[in-house]
């Protein structure tokens, strides 16, 4: 089960989204949910009881974002709504997606 | 006029049974003085009072205002909403308790809506004056008149002109009328200079020489700026919107830092920045020496200038390069403005007061400066770091957006920030130095020249006379550098790839 290609995300109103594991890694918080003895680990399923569906859904089209441009370059900025910017900023803090040096587990 | 009807005459007890918060009987004493801003009697809801009768002998004189009528009627607002009879319905029912606001400007536009809202358009000032004494969250609430600043409305809303620059306006004006193109705004004693102010220089067109038997031909504006001797603090701005400057001394002035959009002055040729408070230089001023300007004459004197002695570095000498060239180590952050490399620049003067061991610049070893031995890391982890040319972090994303907002939401987001709690520590401190970036023509990278939010990155060039810059001869200038990305660093610094195993055996 832990073993999913995929995960769950959860937002604290009930929307769910159904993300690629390998790309919702690069936030150390995720990664850190998923490792270990957690219930997150073993059900694959995370939730958020901080973050709003809308916020949710934009930190996921991210995670793809990221991952599909990963190795590429001039990548298009992406576009963020400004209504709901602050809270982003908020959950991108939260989930670690900052651009201070990420540690990676080779195991 | 003579001949108009005359209406009948209404009941002696009027209509205010709908929950006026006054007896009537008050007012059949002599009206209060009136606060309208109308020089007009009263004539229209209160027809039927009797104290009307004695309206002209009322020993009542004219007020006079000064300022704008929206200014009265900002701060009048609440009384009309709480003492005109006729659309008291609601109000008077229920009367309207203003909370003490947090914040003066919320309180205002609070009142502002319940007076748009509830007012029937036609404002009596009147009787109940003086009504909102107790409402108005202001200890020092004069009688009758309060005046915007009292409800301590930010300056801002309400422009108001210094006479230093009432008379730079002055100026400006004279020279757009009659196509001077040299604008002398020394020795006025400006502390600051608005975008107003200075917008009206972008459309002196000098006036075309016309000479019989030659042709006819508009000469090209050649704009000429001085601000010298004033104690401005911060670099106008809109100046840089004025292209087809060519000339600007800023002389003796209180200037801390240059902005970066300073390289928007494409047609500059003459800079002069002597005597004033100057730590570093933007890099955009390089490149407008270099190709992407016209800058010849750069005027440096008499500036505190960082010196390698002062941010007590180990200097990187590059002679190879035509333009002697030293350079501070690279400061490394992240995109909260966390510092991860031992070499801290010191943008505040706090930090400077503290680096006090100097060392002396090593002239004959260009030594390459290693970034592991820069960037401390947890233990046992390894590094990946962002694709520098690839995507950026949510959190920048995030934080661009938020800098796109107007002022305003600005402003209380960043109170917000101040205040909650909630909100992570440094946040506020980024936002503010993104918001201020964005403010002042935003960043982009000195290595690969994307636009950027937060440097993380920095580092200091200093440059010395080249051939057609003459820069003063007594010190070397420094040049204050960023980069996106980790990568985006001088090109003699060796970054840690990607894969690379960090120095565990890191002594």
């Amino acid at each position: 089960m832990s073993d999913s290609k995929y995960i769950t995300l959860v937002s604290y109103d009930g929307f769910e989204f159904v993300v690629l594991r390998e790309a919702a890694l690069i936030s150390e918080t995720i990664r850190a949910m998923l490792r270990g003895a957690f219930k997150e680990a073993q059900t694959g399923r995370c939730e958020f009881g901080e973050i709003r569906g809308p916020v949710l859904e934009k930190v996921v089209e991210y995670f793809h974002y990221y991952h599909a441009n990963r190795d590429q370059t001039d990548v298009p900025d992406m576009d963020i709504p400004v209504d709901i910017c602050l809270e982003l900023l908020m959950a991108a803090d939260f989930l670690g997606l900052d651009s201070r040096p990420q540690m990676r587990d080779l195991s | 006029m003579a001949d108009e009807p005359v209406l009948p005459t209404l009941p002696k007890t009027p209509f205010n049974g709908l929950g006026s918060k006054r007896a009537w009987a008050q007012a059949n004493a002599p009206p209060p003085p009136s606060v309208s801003t109308s020089s007009d009697p009263a004539v229209f809801s209160s027809d039927d009072d009797p104290a009307l009768e004695a309206y002209e002998s009322a020993r009542r004189h004219k007020r006079r205002y000064v300022g704008t009528w929206y200014d009265q009627h900002l701060a009048l607002s609440s009384d009309s909403v709480m003492g005109d009879d006729g659309s008291s319905t609601i109000v008077g029912s229920s009367p309207v308790v203003y909370r003490p606001q947090r914040r003066a400007k919320g309180a205002v536009r609070q009142q502002k809506r319940q007076f748009r809202k509830l007012d029937s358009g036609v404002y009596m000032g009147g009787q109940d004056s003086t009504d909102t004494e107790g409402d108005v969250p202001s200890p020092y609430t004069p009688k009758y008149f309060v005046s915007p600043a009292q409800l301590r409305v930010s300056p801002r809303s309400l422009p108001q002109v210094s006479e230093a620059e009432s008379a730079a306006r002055d100026k400006i004006k004279n020279c757009v009328e009659y196509g001077n193109q040299e604008v002398d705004l020394s020795g006025l004693g400006l502390n600051s200079i608005s975008a107003e102010t200075i917008a009206p220089i972008a459309d002196i067109a000098p006036i075309p020489l016309v000479v019989k038997g030659v042709s006819f031909e508009q000469a090209d504006p050649d704009i000429k700026v001085y601000l010298y001797n004033n104690h401005l603090k911060d670099f106008p701005l809109s100046l840089v919107n004025i292209e087809p400057l060519t000339f600007l001394t800023l002389r003796n002035n209180d200037l801390t830092e240059i902005p970066t959009c300073i390289g928007k002055l494409k047609n500059l040729k003459t800079l002069n920045l002597a005597q004033n408070k100057l730590k570093y230089l933007p890099a955009e001023i390089r490149r407008l020496m270099g190709d992407g300007g016209k800058l010849v004459m750069l005027h440096t004197a008499s500036n505190p200038w960082w010196t390698a002695e002062k941010l007590s570095f180990q200097a990187v000498i590059e002679q190879s390069d035509p333009n002697p060239l030293i350079r501070t180590p690279v400061e490394f952050l992240d995109s909260n403005g966390q510092i991860y490399s031992r070499f801290r620049l010191p943008l505040s003067d706090a930090d400077l007061a503290e680096s006090t061991s100097s060392l002396e610049l090593e002239v004959e070893h260009p030594s390459e400066l290693e970034m592991p031995k820069e960037v401390s890391y947890a233990e046992g982890d390894h590094v990946r770091l962002l694709n520098p040319t690839g995507a950026r972090s949510l959190f920048e994303y995030a934080l661009k957006a938020l800098t796109k907002l107007p002022e305003p939401e600005l402003e209380e987001v960043d109170y917000w920030l101040g205040v909650d709690e909630g909100y992570p520590k440094g946040l506020r401190e980024t936002l503010n130095l993104a918001a201020d970036a964005h403010r002042s023509g935003g960043l982009t990278c000195s290595v690969c020249g994307r636009g950027m939010v937060v440097p993380l990155t920095r580092w200091v060039e200093f440059h010395k006379t080249a051939g057609t810059i003459r820069v003063d001869r007594e010190s070397l200038v420094p040049f204050l550098k960023v980069g996106c990305s980790w990568k985006c660093v001088p090109a003699r610094q060796v970054v840690p790839e990607c894969e690379e195993k960090l120095p565990e055996s890191d002594d």
